[in-house]
């Protein structure tokens, strides 16, 4: 479904991704591994279009989405949440929402029941300002918004940083249950192992801007984690 | 007791006024930070366009609708500087976003080129624009006070047209993108929204609500190629003291300065009032650089 290859990115001179191919299937919870600062959340942007691919193909679809910008990416069907959120400020938790749906291109009119139902206190939000949330309403929001045009593939960055344990554990379960479903594949960028362990299908490790290992579960063993994570 | 009421009525007056011009810059400066010169001539347009539509009335229409045309010319000069608006975006300004010092010189460009452009169309000299008869003459509130309808018509126009912009940029979803696109242009973006069409947008509708200023110039004076010039600096004012990004800040800058001016104007000369208010707006911004409302948002500190 989503094929990378090639690529390389970067912020304005300095090139971070240097030649990164990776493969998410449909269905598939596929995880992103690697030390702070090797280009996770990089990978992400330019899959997403925030950043410019200076090479390389991203393929999405049978579509090549390299050159096309941002919005077009989610009108396609890629959703995202990204690492910090990125809630908008001043606009209320249902306002939020409600520009999830932009991706939907008109489809839909409101906000799907299923995309709100995996967080039971979010409507109680509803008239707060995105800004005045905890870190983990916050979460859960975006969460909701990437949910909310029902995309097919879902780009998840570090989302358990910061967030307090309950909320970690709903954030599993809603994961699960996506998997569950199979409608919707995930890309994951997260630290935390025990986390990607008990999500993931495929595993990808990233160093220095490259993919350096590659493998299942099982593969994942304590030497790999030694080799590509240990500080 | 006479004095005063008129003195309070002139105030409410000139900020009503102040608010018009600056209302447009409020959408162009403020929520899109482009450093905007030819919104002066945005508000020339729209004076044009009412003069135009005026002696189209006067030629095609029997006399008795003459009245009418400034009903038709408000919509008339929105629609003709949303559309320059739109034009000016999609070929400059779209290039020159996030670069302040260049956006200003272009703009400036513009100005110079427009003013020159009328007065190739319409000639040098000032025009008049008949007011409608309906707007002359004036409400007696009491022995010696007369309220004139002019001054309480662009009053009026202006209660409308803010009440206009609060429900596009809060009520509807162009302007939940528009809002969206403003404080975080990046996630605006990877939700689908096409911020080019938002900026083309947003950009037009400030030249639009420009033109309606225009417009109702036309009622207070004459009108010339360069009478954009005399409202820019206030404008700017305006949305400076008020704070930038919000459109409570400019409302509550236009009524500050429109206040300021009548009292000073009224206590001193015309000429030492105005010095007055410029120092007042300077001494205010030293204290409280961001203005009266100061919006904070990641995307404004960036």
């Amino acid at each position: 479904m989503l094929t990378v290859r090639q690529l390389e990115t970067g912020y304005g001179g300095t090139v971070i991704l240097r030649g990164v191919s990776l493969d998410v299937k449909p269905g598939q919870v596929v995880c992103l591994l690697g030390r702070n600062g090797v280009g996770k959340t990089t990978l992400m942007r330019g899959i997403m279009g925030v950043l410019k691919a200076r090479k390389g193909s991203i393929r999405f679809k049978d579509e090549e989405l390299a050159g096309r910008p941002p919005a077009v990416r989610a009108r396609r069907g890629i959703g995202y949440v990204p690492q910090g959120r990125e809630i908008f400020p001043l606009l209320t938790v249902y306002d939020n929402l409600l520009l999830g749906l932009e991706a939907a291109g008109g489809r839909l009119k409101t906000i799907p029941e299923e995309a709100v139902a995996r967080f039971p206190t979010l409507p109680s939000l509803y008239g707060r300002r995105g800004g005045d949330l905890s870190g983990g309403q916050q979460q859960q929001l975006a969460f909701a918004r990437a949910l909310a045009p029902q995309p097919d593939l879902l780009l998840l960055d570090e989302p358990c940083e910061g967030i307090q344990p309950s909320i970690v554990e709903e954030i599993r379960a809603v994961i699960r249950d996506i998997k569950r479903e199979g409608r919707m594949a995930i890309l994951l960028a997260e630290q935390d192992l025990e986390f990607v362990r008990s999500v993931g299908d495929y595993f990808y490790m990233m160093d220095r801007g490259m993919i350096v290992w590659q493998g299942e579960a099982a593969e994942l063993t304590e030497d790999v984690v030694q080799r590509h994570l240990a500080v | 007791m006479e004095v005063m009421l008129l003195q309070l009525f002139n105030g409410i007056s000139v900020s009503s006024i102040l608010l018009l011009i600056a209302l447009g810059l409020a959408v162009t400066f403020g929520l899109m930070n482009v450093i905007n010169m030819a919104h002066g001539e945005m508000i020339m347009i729209g004076a044009y366009a009412a003069f135009v539509t005026q002696n189209i009335f006067r030629a095609a229409l029997p006399g008795e609708m003459f009245d009418w045309y400034f009903a038709l010319a408000v919509p008339v000069s929105f629609l003709v500087c949303f559309l320059f608006g739109l034009l000016l975006e999609s070929s400059l300004i779209r290039f020159l976003y996030g670069r302040p010092l260049d956006s200003l010189l272009a703009t400036w460009g513009v100005g110079l080129a427009l003013q020159q452009a009328a007065r190739s169309i319409f000639g040098a000299p000032n025009v008049a624009v008949t007011s409608p008869g309906w707007l002359n003459g004036g409400w007696t509130v009491m022995e010696g006070v007369v309220l004139p309808y002019k001054r309480l018509f662009i009053i009026a126009l202006v209660a409308v047209v803010l009440l206009l912009m609060y429900v596009y940029i809060y009520r509807t979803a162009e302007g939940r993108r528009m809002r969206a696109v403003m404080q975080n242009r990046d996630m605006a973006a990877c939700l689908g929204i096409s911020t080019r069409r938002v900026d083309a947008l947003t950009f037009a509708v400030g030249s639009g609500i420009a033109g309606i200023a225009g417009c109702a110039l036309t009622l207070i004076g004459p009108i010339g190629p360069s009478i954009g010039t005399y409202y820019i600096v206030d404008a700017f004012m305006v949305v400076v003291l008020g704070g930038v990004g919000k459109l409570i800040g400019t409302v509550l800058g236009a009524l500050g300065i429109g206040m300021a001016n009548t009292l000073f104007e009224f206590w001193t000369t015309a000429s030492l009032g105005k010095v007055l208010v410029f120092l007042a707006v300077v001494l205010f911004l030293q204290w409280k650089p961001r203005g009266i409302i100061a919006v904070r948002t990641r995307s404004l500190d960036s």
